[in-house]
């Protein structure tokens, strides 16, 4: 679906020196039929990632390969079965019914079945102006459209941002639903908690570099969480951040029965970048002498 | 490459119904503004008594300054900041957006002015008639001297399309400014040239002393005789550059443009 070489990629002047590239030999492969959940702190590169992906930015070098083409070509038969959703977006001053009529057309597996369920879903006016819905209802007629387009990559950046709670549970249930065995999501979010139960796998990204790239199985096979009264100690113990009712923490071994809580996790690679690649680096590494 | 998956007409009828009905509100308003003009001016010039008044020389002034205005438009939506993500993820090519783009604000432009432009003056001459029993001559739109207008917004409008393109903020402007800047240079560089061919002349104008030679008969024959063959070569050159080179010039350099464009930034 996505494969990613040695992608290097630089803003503004240090493009033509790559000296201080946001991604320097980046190489990622994406499958079909996930909701991949992308991670990362502010400027980590999440937004930038999805631009180059979408072909909205060019690389500098590496190959990137979209849907069996260069996304940098910009040719309508991948755009037609790329969406993408960004954080700030725009809508014209049309009815939604207009709009769907208008924007549609470009996408050959539209359906308007789909679309009518989902705005009836989340509550939208398909025959009142977009442009005076406001930030929330359009963010949801956004997402229902994308959902509807067919298209086998949907690329959502902060979907959640600004939707309330009823209409966050609704996104969930979905794009947990409407995910189909063709079809890929790429999710980036800061809020970790409005997206835990879809996403798996996990992708967090920082400083441009991938340090994480795992399924929810394959890192419960590696760790277990627990939350305890008193401070955990113990080599095994990789990581612990205070909790209001005691202290949240991972230990380097799997446990029968644990979840996996993405925002303690997030923090614990984040925190201890080397410690979890050299956890799931050998795991990699056991997984390719069994192969 | 397939030519159908970055040129295919199907999709360029969409980008075209999806930039007109995009702006379907403006576009009406224009031209009802217009059309208000158009009817109002002919009146004007029998109450005032303009014997000068031409419907030609007004179409023509309507046609180029709203064209180059409405031309230096066109790629707002790729430079906004707001806007850009959705002009590139538009399933439809490079080609086939510029291409839609192009045909709005050329020829689409050009003729639907010409029709509301000659309806509109048919109704302020049918008004002279009927109160001021007196009208001008009619506009007519199968004239050659209308359709030599039309032909000319055609071409030199490419250069508005390329500053709409290149630019990311007062296209506009910043094009008559670029091509003032141009015309001025070409002027020096051609007073240079002129001062280093035709030096004698030159010679015979100014003193040694620096001072202008009143005794100097300048004569046209002579000097248009030396001059014939260079000018026949020059115009004739110079045809073909405007009329066959000019406007494809720019456009392949705008189609480039917008190929190379990104989205801001973002991270």
């Amino acid at each position: 679906m996505v494969a990613i070489r040695n992608l290097t990629f630089s803003y503004g002047s240090s493009r033509k020196s790559n000296e201080h590239a946001l991604f320097n030999n980046l190489s990622l492969s994406l499958k079909e039929s996930n909701i991949y959940g992308l991670l990362g702190r502010n400027g980590a590169g999440k937004t930038t990632f999805l631009k180059i992906i979408t072909g909205q930015l060019f690389k500098q070098a590496g190959e990137i390969t979209v849907l069996g083409t260069d996304p940098g070509r910009r040719l309508p038969g991948m755009l037609s079965k790329i969406y993408f959703l960004p954080e700030e977006f725009y809508l014209p001053a049309l009815t939604g019914k207009n709009y769907v009529k208008i924007y549609s057309s470009f996408y050959p597996d539209f359906n308007i079945e789909l679309f009518t369920k989902y705005t009836e879903e989340f509550e939208i006016d398909s025959d009142k102006k977009l442009n005076s819905l406001s930030y929330g209802q359009k963010k949801k007629f956004l997402i229902a459209f994308g959902l509807s387009t067919g298209c086998r990559l949907i690329v959502l950046d902060e979907p959640t941002n600004g939707l309330d709670i009823p209409s966050k549970s609704q996104f969930r249930r979905l794009v947990s639903g409407s995910v189909r065995d063709n079809q890929t999501f790429i999710i980036s979010t800061h809020q970790v908690r409005d997206l835990e139960h879809i996403i798996d796998p996990l992708i967090i990204l920082d400083n441009g570099k991938i340090i994480l790239n795992e399924t929810l199985e394959s890192i419960s096979s590696r760790l277990s969480m627990d939350v305890q009264k008193e401070k955990p100690e113990g080599a095994d113990v990789i990581y612990r951040e205070k909790t209001l009712g005691g202290y949240a923490f991972i230990r380097s071994h799997p446990s029968e029965g644990t979840t996996i809580d993405i925002e303690v996790l997030f923090n614990a690679v984040i925190s201890g970048k080397d410690r979890i690649s050299s956890i799931f680096g050998s795991k990699k590494e056991t997984d390719n002498e069994t192969e | 490459m397939k030519l159908n998956n970055t040129l295919k007409t199907e999709r360029i009828l969409m980008l075209l119904k999806h930039d007109t009905f995009l702006s379907s509100k403006s576009i009406l308003i224009s031209f009802i503004t217009l059309s208000a003009v158009t009817i109002v001016l002919p009146i004007l010039a029998v109450i005032t008594g303009d014997s000068e008044f031409s419907h030609l020389v007004n179409f023509s002034l309507i046609l180029f300054i709203f064209g180059y205005v409405i031309t230096a438009k066109s790629f707002t939506d790729m430079h906004s900041k707001e806007r850009a993500y959705e002009w590139f993820m538009l399933p439809a090519s490079m080609l086939e957006k510029f291409t839609a783009k192009l045909l709005i604000s050329s020829i689409g432009w050009a003729f639907l002015f010409l029709i509301v432009y000659t309806l509109s003056a048919l109704a302020g001459e049918g008004i002279n008639s009927l109160i001021f029993n007196y009208r001008h001559t009619f506009f007519n739109p199968f004239d050659a001297d209308t359709w030599f207008v039309i032909l000319q917004y055609l071409i030199t409008q490419s250069v508005f399309l390329f500053g709409a393109a290149y630019f990311k903020k007062n296209h506009f402007i910043k094009t008559i400014l670029s091509l003032l800047t141009f015309v001025i240079s070409i002027a020096i560089i051609a007073g240079l040239l002129g001062r280093i061919f035709f030096f004698q002349y030159f010679n015979e104008i100014i003193k040694p002393d620096g001072r202008f030679n009143s005794a100097f008969n300048f004569s046209w024959d002579a000097f248009a005789l030396h001059i014939t063959n260079l000018m026949r070569i020059l115009a004739v050159s110079g045809k073909i550059v405007y009329y066959a080179l000019f406007a494809p010039f720019f456009w392949l350099l705008t189609y480039f443009r917008i190929t190379e464009k990104e989205v801001k930034n973002g991270v």
